[in-house]
Formats: C-alpha cells, sequence, structure tokens
C-alpha cells in the first residue's frame, strides 16, 4: 500500500490535532460570554490582573506539566513553593547581597529538593504519590519551623527585589513576562527538544523507552527537578509580591496546578501534554474566580464554581483526548 | 505450623514498628504509659480512625478519596445548624450522615460512569464541598450546646472511648464485610484486576460505587465524633484529613496496588493508626512543637514505603538463590 | 453419526465498519472432537468464536447446539449454554489466589450469606485432582508460570461444565513441555465427550493433535481436512491462496566474516557460564524450552539485567554494559519477546517509534523533524509497512507491521549485531515471510544476527548455526548441516546426544 502523502501533510495532521488544543476554544468562549457581562472584564488593568494571579499557579503548573507527562505525580510542589518564598523572605532581601542570597538560595533548594524526589522516584523507583505525600509533610513541617508558627514579612526591600514580583517591563508586569517566557520555553524544548521526546517516550511506555536506551530514571529525575525549579521560581515571586507570607504557606497550590494542567489536556496516564495548554487552563480559572469577585459572587461559590470546573475540564480531557479502542 | 504463622504474622510488619514506637515512648517519658494517657491516645486517633477504614477500601481499588476531609466538616455543620434549628439530635445525625452518603455517590458515579481518574472526582467533590460548607455558615463555625452529642465524643466505657470502640467495631464489621462477603471481596477483584470482574459478569461499576458511598458514609461518622470533640461545625475543619489518613493506610501496610485478599487490610489500617496516634502522643508529651510531628509523619511514610521496597528486592534475590539451589538438585 | 454432532454453524456473516469479514461461513462440531481452525490474521477466525461464545452477535445465519437453535447475546449467555473459551490473555486475577480465581464472580454461599471459603477451597482441589494438575490452591496467581497460569484458567472454564471449549492460541507463551502437558489435558476433556475448537498458528501441534483442521480466509470458509489428510503446505497453500511454503529454506551464499562478538562465562541470577561466539553476517539461532535462560541471556548481553560474573568482547574489545544506552553505543540492537509492552510506544506514531533510538545518536539536543520524517518514511517505503501514514497511531497496525516499525527503528542506526526474540510470533504468514527477506538482506550486508525462536523450523531454516539453552545452561551447538528438530529437542531438554554409527 502507497503512502498517502496527502496524510503526512502538516496542514491535515495540525487539522486532525486542533482537538488537542481544545482549551483555546473554550477560552475564548469565556472571554466572550463575560465581556458580554462586564465592560471592565477586556481592560487591560484588569487583564494584567488575572495575568498576574495566574503567575504563581502558572509557573508551577508549567513544571508539574513535565512530571505528569513523565507518568509521575508531585504532591509536594505547592509546599516547596511555600518554603521557598519563606525562605526568600527570611533571608531580608535590604542589601545587594542579600537580594542575590534571596533570589539564588530559594532556587538552590527547589532544586534540590526536586533531585530528591526524583531520586526517590526514578532511582529508587518508589511510588510518585505516596513519596512526594510524605515529602509535603516534611516540607511543610520544616517551613512551619522556620516560621515558628507566625507570619514572616519584610515592609522594605532593595528595588530589585520589589521589581521581581512588581515591576513593569515595557509596561507588561516582569512577573508575566517571566511567565510566558518560561512556558515558551518549556514548550520548545518539549517540542523540538530531544529530552522533551525523551519525557514523552518514558512517561508513555518505561520499559520500551529503556529498551530505546533512554535512560528512564534519569528523565524522571530531571522533570522533578525542574518543577523543584519551578515551584521556587514561583515562591520567589510571590514573596516578592506580597511581601507577608503565612506561617504554612504552599498549601493547596499544587492542587490547583494539577487541576490547571488537566484542564489543559495533559493525561494522568502520561505520554502526552502541553505546557501552553497548562498555561491556558491556570488563565481560565483565575479568570472565573477573578470573574467572580467582579460581581461580588461570594467565596463559597467560587469554591464550588472551581469544583465544576475540574470536572468538567476532565471530562473535556477525556474526550478530546480519548483513547480509542 | 511456625513457618506458616511466621509468614502471616509478617504481613503486618508495621506491628513492629509500633511496637518499638511504644517501646520507646515508654522509655522517654513515665506519663505515657497512665490510664489516662492512654485514654486520650484512644480518644485522639477515634474520628481520623474511622475515616482511615473507609479510606482502606478505597485504596484497595487503587483510588483514594480527597473529599473526605469536607465530608467531615459538612456533616458537623449540618448537624449543627439542626440542632440550632431545634431539631432532635437523632435526626440531625441522620441528614449530616446523608450529606456523606450523597458525596460518596456522587464520587462513585464520577469515577465509574464518567471516567474521571479518583484524584480528580475527589478533588473536585471536596471543592464543591468546601463550597457549600461556607456558604451556608457564613465563613463562620457554628456552635450549639447539646448533652447527648457532647457525651458521644467524651464519654467511655471504662478506660475505653466510646469513640474508639466505635472505630474499632467499624474495622472489625469492615473487615468482614470485605473477607466474607461476595460484595466486599469484589473489592479485591476490582483492585487486583477489574477487567476479569468484568468478564465474570460481575458489576464492578457497583463495586467501586458502594467502596466510595461506603467512605463517604465512614467519613460522615468521623465528622460527626470530630465535631462533637470540638464542640463545634466549621468549615475549616479537617483540611488534611485526607492526606493524613492515606498516610495512615500506608504506614499500616496496604498499597494502592497490589493488595492480597488474604490479609486483613484493616488490621493493617489500624495499626497505621495506632502508628500515627502514638508518634503525636510520644511528641506532645516530650513538648515537641506539632511541626516536628508533621515531618515526622513526611519521614516515616517515606522510609516505610523505601524499606518496604527494598525487602521486596532482597527477599526476592533471597527466593532466586534458593529456587536455583533447589533446581540444580532435581530436575522436574 | 448425527448424534454426535455437537454445533453447527450455518451461513455466518459478519461485516464491520462496511468491511465483510465474515462471509457465510460454515462451521461445525462433533462431540469428543478436535476441531483446529486455522488462517491468517484477519481470516475470520476470531470473530467466528467470539461470535460462537457471545462476544459478539452475527448479521447473518444460524448456530444450533445439540440440534437446538441458540442466539449468544453475552459471554455469559453463552457460558450458561455450555460454550466457554479461553483467550490468549489470560482473564485471571494476579493477586488472588487459584481458587478464587476459579471461583471469581460466583463464589458458593453459606446459610447466613458469607462467602463458603470452605467450599470454595475444597471444590478447587477436587477440580485440579480431576485433571491431575498439582498445584496448591492457595497459591495467588502471580507465583505462578504462565503454564500453570494458564491451566488454572482452563480449569476454571471447566468448572462451568461446557460442551464446548474454545482455545485461542493456547500454547503461545508454553514451551513444548508444557505443550505436551496441555495435550494430556486435552485428550482427558476429549475423553469426556467435550467438543474443542483450537485457534493456532503452529500448524505442526495442530497436525499431532486435531482430528480435523478447518480453513479459513479473508472471511471465507475455504476447506477442511481430515486427520489422514492434514499436510502442512497445502494447509499453508489453502491459507495464504499461494503455492509456496511458508518458510523460505535461506539460501546461504556468503559465509560469516569475521568475529564480531564474544560472550565468556556470562553469569547471573538466571544463567551460567554462557559462551558463544558471534560472526558478521551470520544468523545464530537460540534455541530451547521456556525459561531455558534464552531472553535472559540477551537481557544480560543487552545490559537490562545485571551480570555477575563474565566478560562481553565487542570487536576484540571488552566491554561492561550496564545499560542498553551502553549495548547500543556498541552497536547492539534488541528486539524484545513482548513486543507490546516492552518495544511498541502504543499510544504514538510510527513515526515516534522507528525514531525512538537513533534520536539519541544525534549529539544535537534539537531534533531534526525533517531528518526523522525521512528516515521514517524510507524505512517504511523499504520494509512495506502497512500505515496510511507514518503519523498513524501504531497500535492500529496489524502485528506484523508494528514488528516491522520496530526492526526499522534498529535498522536506522545501522547496527552490528542485531537481537531477535521471538520476532515472529502472531504474525501472519505473509508478514513472516517478509521479515524473512529483511534479515537475509541484512545478513548479506554483513549484520550479525542473533535469533531466538521456539519455532524449531524456523530456526531451522534461517540459522548458519544454532544454540540449544536449558535451565539457564548451554547444552550444546549445531551447525545447520547437522541440526535436526530430534537433535534440538534432545538438548533442550537437558540431554546429550549420543553419537550413534549408523548404518548407510
Amino acid at each position: 500500500m502507497k503512502i498517502s502523502r496527502f496524510q503526512d501533510n502538516l496542514i491535515y495532521r495540525i487539522i486532525k490535532n486542533i482537538k488537542d488544543y481544545y482549551i483555546w476554544f473554550f477560552l475564548v468562549g469565556i472571554v466572550t460570554l463575560i465581556s458580554l457581562f462586564s465592560d471592565v472584564f477586556l481592560q487591560s488593568s484588569n487583564i494584567f490582573n488575572i495575568l498576574r494571579e495566574t503567575v504563581v499557579v502558572g509557573i508551577i503548573a508549567i513544571g508539574m506539566t513535565y512530571v505528569l507527562i513523565a507518568h509521575c505525580f508531585d504532591l509536594s510542589a505547592g509546599a516547596i513553593m511555600g518554603l521557598c518564598a519563606v525562605i526568600s523572605i527570611c533571608l531580608k532581601p535590604v542589601n545587594t547581597m542579600s537580594t542575590v542570597l534571596s533570589v539564588v538560595i530559594p532556587i538552590l533548594i527547589g532544586t534540590f529538593i526536586g533531585l530528591v524526589n526524583g531520586f526517590l522516584v526514578g532511582y529508587l523507583r518508589l511510588n510518585g504519590f505516596i513519596v512526594t505525600l510524605g515529602m509535603q509533610f516534611l516540607i511543610l513541617g520544616t517551613t512551619l519551623l522556620i516560621t515558628g508558627g507566625n507570619q514572616v514579612f519584610i515592609y522594605k526591600t532593595t528595588d530589585a527585589y520589589f521589581f521581581l514580583g512588581n515591576g513593569k517591563l515595557f509596561g507588561i508586569p516582569f512577573s508575566i513576562i517571566v511567565l510566558i517566557l518560561l512556558c515558551i520555553i518549556a514548550q520548545l524544548v518539549l517540542s523540538f527538544t530531544r529530552f522533551g521526546q525523551y519525557l514523552k517516550l518514558v512517561g508513555e511506555n518505561e520499559k520500551s523507552a529503556t529498551l530505546s536506551g533512554i535512560k528512564v530514571p534519569r528523565v524522571i529525575n530531571q522533570s522533578y527537578i525542574f518543577l523543584g525549579i519551578c515551584a521556587a521560581i514561583s515562591g520567589i515571586i510571590l514573596a516578592s509580591w506580597v511581601r507577608q507570607l503565612d506561617p504554612g504557606s504552599g498549601v493547596g497550590y499544587e492542587f490547583s496546578a494539577i487541576t490547571a494542567t488537566i484542564l489543559g489536556g495533559t493525561s494522568l496516564l502520561g505520554g502526552k501534554g502541553n505546557v501552553l495548554n497548562s498555561f491556558i487552563g491556570a488563565l481560565i480559572i483565575v479568570m472565573i474566580t477573578n470573574t467572580m469577585m467582579l460581581f461580588n459572587i461570594p467565596y463559597n461559590y467560587q469554591l464550588m464554581v472551581e469544583g465544576l470546573i475540574l470536572i468538567i475540564g476532565a471530562i473535556l480531557g477525556n474526550y478530546y483526548g480519548k483513547k480509542n479502542k | 505450623m511456625k513457618p506458616k504463622s511466621l509468614k502471616n504474622f509478617l504481613q503486618y510488619k508495621s506491628f513492629i514498628l509500633l511496637a518499638m514506637l511504644i517501646f520507646l515512648a515508654s522509655l522517654l517519658d513515665k506519663t505515657f504509659t497512665t490510664s489516662a494517657n492512654i485514654t486520650n491516645i484512644l480518644q485522639q486517633i477515634a474520628s481520623n480512625g474511622i475515616v482511615s477504614v473507609g479510606m482502606t477500601l478505597v485504596i484497595l481499588t487503587g483510588g483514594f478519596d480527597m473529599s473526605v476531609g469536607s465530608t467531615m466538616a459538612l456533616t458537623g455543620i449540618v448537624i449543627m445548624l439542626m440542632l440550632k434549628a431545634g431539631s432532635n439530635l437523632f435526626l440531625a445525625i441522620l441528614c449530616g450522615v446523608f450529606v456523606g452518603v450523597l458525596t460518596g455517590l456522587a464520587n462513585g458515579l464520577l469515577i465509574s460512569k464518567v471516567k474521571l481518574s479518583p484524584f480528580i472526582a475527589t478533588l473536585a467533590t471536596s471543592t464543591l464541598s468546601r463550597g457549600i460548607s461556607f456558604g451556608v455558615t457564613n465563613h463562620r463555625p457554628v456552635s450549639v450546646w447539646n448533652e447527648t452529642f457532647y457525651q458521644l465524643a467524651t464519654g467511655s466505657i471504662g478506660l475505653i472511648p466510646i469513640s474508639f470502640l466505635l472505630f474499632i467495631v467499624l474495622a472489625i464489621l469492615t473487615q468482614i464485610f470485605i473477607s466474607r462477603t461476595k460484595l466486599g471481596h469484589n473489592i479485591y477483584i476490582y483492585g487486583s484486576n477489574k477487567e476479569v470482574g468484568y468478564a465474570a459478569g460481575l458489576n464492578m461499576d457497583r463495586t467501586l460505587i458502594l467502596t466510595y458511598t461506603i467512605s463517604g458514609f465512614l467519613a460522615s461518622i468521623g465528622g460527626l465524633f470530630l465535631s462533637s470533640k470540638l464542640g463545634t461545625g466549621s468549615p475549616v475543619m479537617a483540611e488534611d484529613v485526607a492526606l493524613v489518613c492515606t498516610t495512615a493506610v500506608i504506614i499500616g501496610g496496604n498499597r494502592f496496588h497490589g493488595n492480597i485478599s488474604s490479609v486483613k487490610s484493616m488490621l493493617r489500617t489500624v495499626i497505621g493508626i495506632f502508628i500515627l496516634g502514638v508518634l503525636n502522643n510520644m511528641l506532645n508529651l516530650l513538648g515537641t512543637m506539632s511541626y516536628i510531628q508533621i515531618i515526622i509523619r513526611g519521614l516515616l511514610v517515606i522510609i516505610v514505603i523505601a524499606v518496604d521496597s527494598g525487602v521486596k528486592e532482597i527477599r526476592s534475590t533471597l527466593v532466586e538463590r534458593i529456587k536455583l539451589f533447589f533446581r540444580r538438585k532435581d530436575f522436574e | 453419526m448425527d448424534n454426535d454432532t455437537l454445533l453447527v454453524m450455518n451461513d455466518i456473516e459478519k461485516t464491520f465498519f462496511g468491511v465483510k469479514v465474515l462471509d457465510k461461513v460454515n462451521f461445525d462440531l462433533k462431540a469428543g472432537e478436535i476441531h483446529a481452525l486455522v488462517g491468517e490474521n484477519g481470516a475470520g477466525k476470531s470473530t467466528l468464536m467470539k461470535i460462537l461464545s457471545g462476544s459478539y452477535q452475527s448479521d447473518s445465519g444460524k448456530i444450533f447446539i445439540d440440534g437446538k437453535q441458540v442466539h449468544f447475546k453475552s459471554p455469559a449467555n453463552a457460558l450458561e449454554n455450555g460454550v466457554g473459551i479461553v483467550h490468549q490473555e489470560l482473564m485471571l486475577a494476579p493477586h488472588l489466589n487459584v481458587a478464587e480465581n476459579i471461583f471469581l464472580g460466583r463464589e458458593p454461599k453459606t446459610k447466613i450469606g458469607t462467602i463458603d471459603w470452605h467450599q470454595i477451597y475444597e471444590k478447587s482441589k477436587v477440580l485440579l485432582e480431576e485433571l491431575n494438575i498439582r498445584i496448591d490452591v492457595k497459591m495467588r496467581i502471580e507465583e505462578l508460570t504462565v503454564a500453570k497460569r494458564q491451566l488454572i484458567e482452563i480449569v476454571k472454564i471447566l468448572s462451568l461444565n461446557p460442551k464446548i471449549l474454545i482455545l485461542d492460541e493456547p500454547t503461545s507463551s508454553l514451551s513444548d513441555v508444557d505443550i505436551n502437558l496441555l495435550f494430556e489435558k486435552i485428550k482427558v476433556l476429549k475423553s469426556r465427550r467435550i467438543g474443542i475448537i483450537y485457534i493456532s498458528h503452529k500448524l505442526n501441534e495442530i497436525k499431532s493433535i486435531a482430528d480435523r483442521v478447518t480453513v479459513l480466509r479473508d472471511g471465507k470458509y475455504i476447506e477442511t481436512f481430515l486427520k489422514h489428510q492434514i499436510d502442512i503446505d497445502q494447509i499453508i497453500n489453502r491459507m495464504v491462496g499461494r503455492k509456496d511454503s511458508a518458510i523460505i529454506k535461506r539460501d546461504r551464499k556468503s559465509l560469516p566474516g569475521e568475529r564480531i562478538l564474544e560472550v565468556r562465562n556470562l553469569t547471573n541470577r538466571k544463567i551460567r557460564n554462557i559462551s558463544f561466539s558471534l560472526n558478521k553476517g551470520e544468523i545464530l539461532g537460540f534455541a530451547g524450552l521456556n525459561g531455558a535462560g534464552r531472553s535472559e541471556t540477551m537481557r544480560a548481553l543487552f545490559g537490562i539485567d545485571p551480570i555477575e560474573k563474565g566478560t562481553i568482547i565487542i570487536r576484540g574489545i571488552n566491554c561492561k554494559i550496564s545499560h542498553p544506552n551502553r549495548a547500543i553505543l556498541e552497536g547492539i540492537g534488541f528486539a524484545p519477546e513482548d513486543r507490546r509492552e516492552q518495544a511498541l510506544f502504543l499510544e504514538k506514531d510510527v513515526l515516534t517509534n522507528i525514531t525512538s533510538v537513533v534520536l539519541g545518536k544525534s549529539s544535537k539536543l534539537v531534533r531534526s523533524l525533517k531528518n526523522e520524517r525521512n528516515i521514517a518514511t524510507n524505512f517504511t517505503e523499504k520494509l512495506n509497512i502497512q500505515t496510511p501514514s507514518i503519523f498513524q497511531i501504531i497500535k492500529r497496525l496489524s502485528g506484523g507491521n508494528q514488528q516491522k516499525a520496530v526492526i526499522s527503528r534498529w535498522l536506522s542506526i545501522n547496527p552490528d549485531i542485531l537481537i531477535l526474540d521471538e520476532p515472529t510470533r502472531g504474525i501472519d504468514v505473509g508478514a513472516k515471510r517478509e521479515i524473512y527477506e529483511i534479515l537475509s538482506s541484512m545478513v548479506e550486508k554483513g549484520v550479525a544476527v542473533i535469533f531466538i525462536s521456539e519455532e524449531m523450523s524456523e530456526l531451522l531454516a534461517l540459522a548458519d548455526r544454532i544454540i540449544v539453552m536449558h535451565e539457564g545452561k548451554i547444552m550444546g551447538e549445531l551447525t545447520y548441516q547437522e541440526a535436526t528438530q530430534e537433535k534440538i529437542m534432545i538438548l533442550a531438554t537437558g540431554n546429550h546426544i549420543v553419537e550413534r554409527n549408523e548404518n548407510i
């Protein structure tokens, strides 16, 4: 049978795979819907507000996408973020030296924790869910220990540090730029580098990946490290933005990150996923909660809607990513 | 006779950890072994214990129930609200428990019919449930004094609190359910290979729905005792219960996959609950901060599964070596 | 004669998505008969049996059992009426024990409504004893070998007292010794007047056990052979519709070249003191029973399993291979036995599957998608992989085409040594032939091939030398001139070949 060139064609393939990008249509739909009811929504200040709020969960979602694609799980991401945020503030960035430390040390910590997770799951082959469950407690406890159960805050920081969470570059908040840049780079790596392909192969079938010469433990390890770094970056930006943190910060963010990633179409079974879609997923969640605040809808309804979104998003993900029998 | 009972005993290795902890605790602090303290421990572990019984079933099917915490909270709130409205205790409890059953049903349906993963489904119902909790209470806890209800939490028969008694009774009943009834045994079939269940004509969907419904029901009961103990129904109650109970079930020796039906899974969970309870108590007596307890809890989980997998490795190597040795001796 | 007839299937038709998979097929079965059903993949045998066992419903046609017309709506329905099927993929719960599996879903109850475990264990013991199967009913399925699991599956179906038993590829994972044991049990069933329908690709086995053989081709009934009429070449002819036989006797034109691989005293948990050599341009066959250690040897060689002792010398240089990555660097490729679970990325496309190894060969971190496309297209054409596009999800392809993709994967890195473990298992005759041709052209170009197979006829036709293993050791080595099925079998069962003086 001759191979039909038509079906190899890029345009044909894009059209066929368009359903993987359903979340973008979802986004357009929601934006249209909301803007019908609200004049304020599409104003640039509001859009920046939404984007800024997306940053913290969004960056974690980027890292989470990698881990989920590798068919692993990370319940500790939120705790890592919390720890890094707290440490960032506790290092008191009031002069140049400490500002540098306030950025570098948390990233190192995030990397280290990612390394430990990656080691336990990738090399020792322990169950990712259970390991990161334990890690979450470990890290949370450590954070509480450091904060001593009190809020941590800092009034005045260096301009450089302040800039991280609050500054603007070409009129766009810096944190948003970081988010978008990270997003684009992560997706490029995923689609066009060897590592990205390895990630997908490992998530799809570990044994086949090993027999193709891929060092599976290393790939898994690297995905956890990436998530650790993302969580750290997210923590630093959060710390710089709010400059005041609760003692047990970070709890719950991993759930939001996973929700965003699932909404975006990443499969919990591994092997496929898209960072841009995860970002859109995070965006949609924030958009909806933000809008509800705009309309003064009480917090409890926000929660309920979040739950509903998750269900709908998962159903859509199942439907469009359906693995045909 | 001897090797068999040894092999049986080894199915409950976590007991060794518990024994060590108890030993350590009694060494470190004299008050550990006082009757007052023991009653205290039993009191503390009861509500989470009840929830963990349900969680065990869910984990046996390879899933987990993130919604137990919010179910506990909502149940407490419903009971308090009804008491406040003047209803009798029995009706209030009935309504509270209904919440759990409903949530469990919803979870079961979402997972089996809508084909969502347990994580997503239970996370979603958890969020929904919390939202409702905040909504009906207007973000404020609800407290009503009711003598009988209070007795539930603090009452005891001799040294043993009623709540703990109920925990053990429920654990035993559930164990009988999964060992001796077809419906319960189907849970092991589901966890081992649900396709086989389908092929044999069993309704695996119904099994799953039943599992989550029981989990929801037991979470409700747990919430009942929790709010009775705290004297309040609050929307921010029981935030981390799901994770703590999962930890207990896992530390006790159950796993998401590969559970053997001849092992008493509930016994494992009970041991796990005791381990966490004794640990908590010991650290409290020593005056350590509660954060240390959280850290140790995390460490325990990781160590338990690491050791388990390490032991499996060593054990399989040993078994291989022994098999090879005997094969050389006699062929066929 | 009529009293013997257990089953009659008349004019069965079935169409799937516009494709007629069964076209007025007739089939019948007598009590106590073993009736084999053969045909290439896609011939319709599975579909026919799925209709009989209740998984599918026919579009038209009638089925009669014991003279009465039946119409099964579900597998459970079929079981109630005496039709049981043992599928190729065993339907057992691995963590439950034998007794639990046998009675899965129909556990007997005590008077108070609880499960009567005592009865379950007692009845299971009896069922096993009736067939002379020595397995402890309390053992968990995961603790049993594949052969034993299959026996349990059969006992499970038998406990429902079927009149008709369908066995779908029962011996595909069994060693020759296990197969003989299985045949013993089948003969016992025969004596109980149970009608057995036996689906298999293994024509040699069918010849030894079947009373009748029916051939299907392209959904149509072709011919039925009676026991004394069974001739393998003729059967293949009817299956394929062509005159030539399945196995091409290899044209061994070129002599093997220089030594490329030498293995000395390779030892680990499963194998002991494995030593052999391999030359360029040669096909080295590995024969043996299931569990003999052939796959284990290759896994050690390829760096999947650890090595306790021994050396691997490639191109004269001592190599330490601790991971497949290293083996690939040394120019070794490995296509494992379990294609679906260990070689393929089922949800990924053909291109991804073909390029999964060559990806690691380039030093650049960025992929060259154009390059990958070319490689995939190239091999798809060269090996005649039947697919509408290189972006087709590979699980939609047939077994033969999937295997060709796996072979392409290795060809794309120009290996010096290619190890194939049961490469033609579960593949239809046409694709088998293509794979043999691919191998021939490979060795002509100087590639050294290690070929593990359970089909002795395959090895005898292809290999230059055959190494026979037993219980983790090498029992002997035969050249293609001196090798016979009998000699291979002797070595494979752990005995030695006694040199006899032949009177010509």
